[in-house]
């Protein structure tokens, strides 16, 4: 199946020695990461349904660019445009102290910083989609944050496809000691047609960095294929928030490695799905280092005929002792053709440690249901009252208030268009 | 030396107390593993054609299987033709009454502490017991016979009982259901056979003990238990094993069919030899175990209490067909040096308002790893149903792992399912509180543990509840730092 995709062009074509060293050897390996597969990818066979669209396209792709203009936010918010997988310096908006670059275009010492994120830790050894993103994308864009850098407001990176058929993103951001940054992610496809896009992302944490990370998908026909990995240092704090809703299939994998004293990762998850939606969010932590906490809640509400896969592995060496891991997934099922796949994991090895996971699939409480009815409020109402009550435990752990405030009402906007019935 | 290393010497210098072995006359196929020897046991046993020829496909299945490799243990390389399938006491004559059994074998059973006639007298317990694939004496039976109850070994089965056997085996574990099921299928050499007639409540608990006792004999019971209509029956199976340097296999195949109304309760404790402290020898044991509640309201409870084998994969596992039928699965697995587990169960909801409950307790000490390997499935027409699981850990020194790997899919939107899991270790505060009165440490833990494990171990019956808490303490004697 790989044979047919053609991967060999893609290496053929990068100049960067050292990148096609990478992509060559990815593509050696891509048996072992296949291997995986069958179990990863159990309840979101991916692979039959984009295998067409793998490829990347060669001729240069036309879009209108005043199109895509007009669906920039009209703000001063810091920004990075990214229209296919290549970065579009004139559209972005950079605030100073952060550095942004093709990888090809850095200098040799940069080049070096960015050795130990890009290429050092992504997921392409064991997953499918991470090796056909690290053969095919065309250029990596680098996001270095210099040291006692402190950004207060966020900054926005959005994805514009246009391809009919897949976009490769690659990204690897470097957030040095001391500095703390924000980041919202979101995707957007211009095209009415089915593609697929796959971005992968390194995200480097130097000591006593802070990261909140957000992303938001609202692909309305997309397939959609996003790896985030993270290696943290030592005293590093990231928190990642994950919002995803109907009309496509996605598959996130999000993989934090912990590999110093004293790190903190917070995940927080929520999606609300209907029709044939398929979300499947896959996430690992690997506790390397003593007194690290890892904590996780994802929470979904699952309606019509769609799906929601969750997939959490929580890894606790022996080093890493005194370790708390707290990981759950909460499910709300509003239909009887919708599915929970739901397979929360644990793997320790060290004794001194506090570890548990949680997992729920049920409905909404009738008696709850009941007083809000008996009060004169109506079922649909009153449903809508309970859900995004159940929805709060994670928006509320947003920090910044407008976003959460934006969140919210995403969410609102999210649930009247589920069927309650 | 500090407290941690002298509580592992002391933990792993523990001699495995089952580990003796008395020589009979055995009559012990020759080495391998092909068609012939299939054919060999069937006719050792006298089996029907029909019987033969479910074997043989089975062994035609097997020849096309793959080991499975998706548990989480490390299985060295086994080398099925190095085995031989069929071993059993050299039969004498029919025995009439207990007094004609070998007296070296009531030996055999003193030393395992399950003499048949101490336990005739007291504790009203049927035991049918098993060594190396041969029952040798089924007490009680008379007593069972008059209810109806049908309790012998499964080769006898095969012979007065053939419409019962061949409409129910395979049933719940179809032979091609795995590949150690297949492997059993094709070379099982006995078992037991159980069948409680409509509305008949089985008086006393039905036990049957095994033992791997002939060096490099892998051993493949099958037990086949049905429950019809309205009937109720506690069926306990002890397993030991004397001590070998060389692993034995052991691939048994349970299948449990519970009808209308039915109750059926299985209970092991297994204590088989785990291997010397550097993980050299013990047992493989590789079951299939697995119920179905056939009819509407019927009943599977599995309680197990797993210390012994060097490696244990092991689901035992309930199909809920029948509305409103329950599942349970109560488990503590206790794993020292190098044994490896990977145990838990799978609770197939089909029928409207089923329930299951699952409830295990995993205990790692030494370099040992543990997993707990479970999966609930709701589907669409299983309306209101609900289940409930918990999976906890406790780790016993850093050298050893803890792993869980629960399978949760829902596909209704009336059902609820509860999943939670914890990883500790035994609290300091606990073990304060208990020495602050005066408990010494050793006792404390043994106490803590016994505590932790007591939701599984109230489910046993009063027996093997006083077995299982011996072992446990005796296992675990000095574990804790």
């Amino acid at each position: 199946m790989v044979e047919s995709l053609n991967l060999e062009k893609s290496i053929s074509r990068e100049l960067d020695k050292d990148v096609k060293l990478m992509k060559s050897n990815t593509l050696k390996n891509i048996k072992g990461s296949l291997k995986t597969y069958k179990e990863e990818y159990k309840y979101t066979p991916l692979f039959k349904k984009t295998a067409n669209k793998i490829q990347i396209n060669d001729s240069k792709l036309d879009y209108d660019i005043e199109k895509i203009k007009s669906s920039i936010p009209k703000n001063d918010d810091y920004k990075i445009i990214v229209i296919d997988g290549l970065y579009k310096e004139e559209l972005s908006k950079i605030p100073s102290g952060v550095l942004i670059n093709k990888y090809s275009d850095l200098s040799e010492d940069m080049k070096g910083e960015f050795q130990k994120a890009y290429r050092g830790f992504d997921d392409s050894k064991k997953d499918i989609f991470s090796s056909i993103n690290t053969i095919n994308h065309l250029e990596c864009l680098t996001i270095c944050v210099e040291k006692d850098v402190n950004i207060k407001n966020k900054i926005s990176i959005i994805n514009f496809t246009n391809s009919t058929q897949s976009s490769y993103f690659r990204k690897s951001i470097l957030i040095k000691k001391s500095s703390y940054v924000s980041f919202s992610e979101e995707f957007l496809g211009s095209t009415e047609e089915i593609s697929f896009s796959n971005s992968v992302s390194e995200i480097f944490l130097d000591e006593n960095s802070k990261l909140d990370y957000f992303s938001c998908q609202n692909f309305r026909k997309n397939f959609h294929f996003n790896s985030i990995n993270v290696f943290q240092r030592k005293d590093s704090i990231s928190n990642f928030h994950t919002y995803s809703f109907s009309g496509a299939t996605i598959r996130n994998n999000l993989n934090i490695l912990l590999k110093d004293k004293n790190c903190y990762a917070n995940m927080y998850g929520f999606y609300a799905i209907k029709n044939k939606s398929h979300i499947d969010n896959h996430t690992t932590v690997d506790h390397m280092d003593e007194n690290s906490i890892s904590n996780e809640h994802y929470k979904g509400i699952v309606e019509g005929g769609s799906r929601g896969v969750f997939n959490g592995k929580i890894y606790v060496r022996q080093k890493a002792q005194k370790t708390n891991a707290f990981q759950s997934n909460n499910n709300i099922l509003l239909s009887d053709n919708a599915k929970v796949n739901t397979k929360p994991q644990l793997e320790i090895w060290a004794d001194d440690v506090k570890c548990s996971h949680g997992c729920t699939v049920g409905q909404l409480d009738e008696d709850a249901l009941f007083y809000l009815m008996s009060r004169g409020i109506p079922k649909k109402e009153a449903t809508s009252i309970l859900l995004s009550a159940f929805s709060s435990d994670i928006t509320e752990k947003i920090e910044d208030d407008n976003l959460r405030k934006h969140y919210e009402e995403l969410i609102l906007s999210e649930l009247e268009g589920l069927n309650y019935e | 030396m500090s407290k941690d290393d002298k509580i592992l010497k002391e933990f792993t210098s523990k001699e495995y107390e089952h580990g003796w072995s008395v020589d009979f006359d055995v009559d012990q196929a020759p080495i391998g593993l092909n068609e012939d020897i299939v054919r060999l046991i069937s006719k050792k046993k006298e089996e029907p054609n029909w019987l033969l020829n479910w074997r043989l496909e089975a062994f035609s299945q097997f020849k096309k299987m793959k080991e499975p490799d998706w548990s989480n243990l490390n299985i060295p390389k086994i080398n099925y033709q190095d085995i031989s399938y069929y071993s059993a006491p050299k039969k004498k004559k029919m025995l009439k009454s207990m007094d004609e059994v070998d007296p070296e074998l009531i030996k055999t059973f003193e030393k395992l502490g399950i003499s048949l006639l101490e336990q005739k007298r007291l504790s009203g317990v049927a035991v049918d017991a098993v060594i190396d694939s041969v029952s040798i004496g089924t007490t009680f039976k008379d007593k069972l016979s008059e209810l109806g109850i049908i309790f012998c070994s499964f080769s006898e089965a095969v012979k007065e009982h053939p419409h019962l056997v061949k409409k129910y085996l395979g049933t719940v574990v179809p032979s091609k259901d795995n590949y150690f099921s297949c492997l059993n299928s094709a070379v099982f050499s006995d078992g037991s056979f159980c069948y409680i007639p409509k509305g008949v409540r089985c008086p006393m608990e039905l036990s049957t003990y095994f033992r791997i006792n002939a060096s490099n004999t892998g051993q493949f019971e099958r037990t086949l238990i049905i429950a019809d209509q309205g009937s109720y029956v506690s069926y306990l199976e002890g397993c030991t094993a004397p001590m070998r340097d060389e692993n034995q296999l052991h691939a048994a195949v349970v299948e449990i069919h519970a009808e209308k109304d039915a109750e059926v309760k299985y209970s092991t404790v297994q204590n088989w030899y785990p291997g010397d402290k550097n993980g050299k020898g013990g047992i493989y044991n590789f079951v299939t175990k697995r119920g179905i509640c056939f009819g509407n309201n019927s009943k599977i409870s599995w309680t197990q209490v797993e210390t012994g084998s060097a490696i244990t994969w092991k689901y035992p596992s309930c199909i809920l067909k029948g509305d409103n039928s329950i599942g349970e699965f109560y488990s503590v697995a206790v794993t020292n040096n190098y044994q490896q587990a990977d145990t838990g169960t799978k609770m197939i909801h089909i029928g409207k308002n089923t329930k299951s409950k699952i409830i295990s307790k995993g205990i790692s000490a030494g370099f040992s790893q543990n997993s707990y390997r479970g999966h609930v499935n709701v589907i669409k027409r299983a309306k209101n149903s609900r289940n409930f699981s918990q999976c906890d850990s406790l780790l016993l020194g850093n050298t050893c792992g803890a792993h869980t790997f629960p399978y949760i899919d829902i596909e209704n939107k009336s059902s609820m399912v509860e999943h939670e899991a914890t990883t500790s270790k035994i609290g300091e505060d606990q073990i304060f509180y208990c020495l602050q009165r005066g408990i010494d440490e050793e006792n404390a833990i043994a106490l803590i543990v016994n505590g932790y494990a007591k939701e599984v171990l109230k489910q046993l019956p009063m027996e093997f509840s006083v077995e299982a808490q011996k072992l446990l303490s005796l296992t675990l004697e000095g574990s804790v730092g």
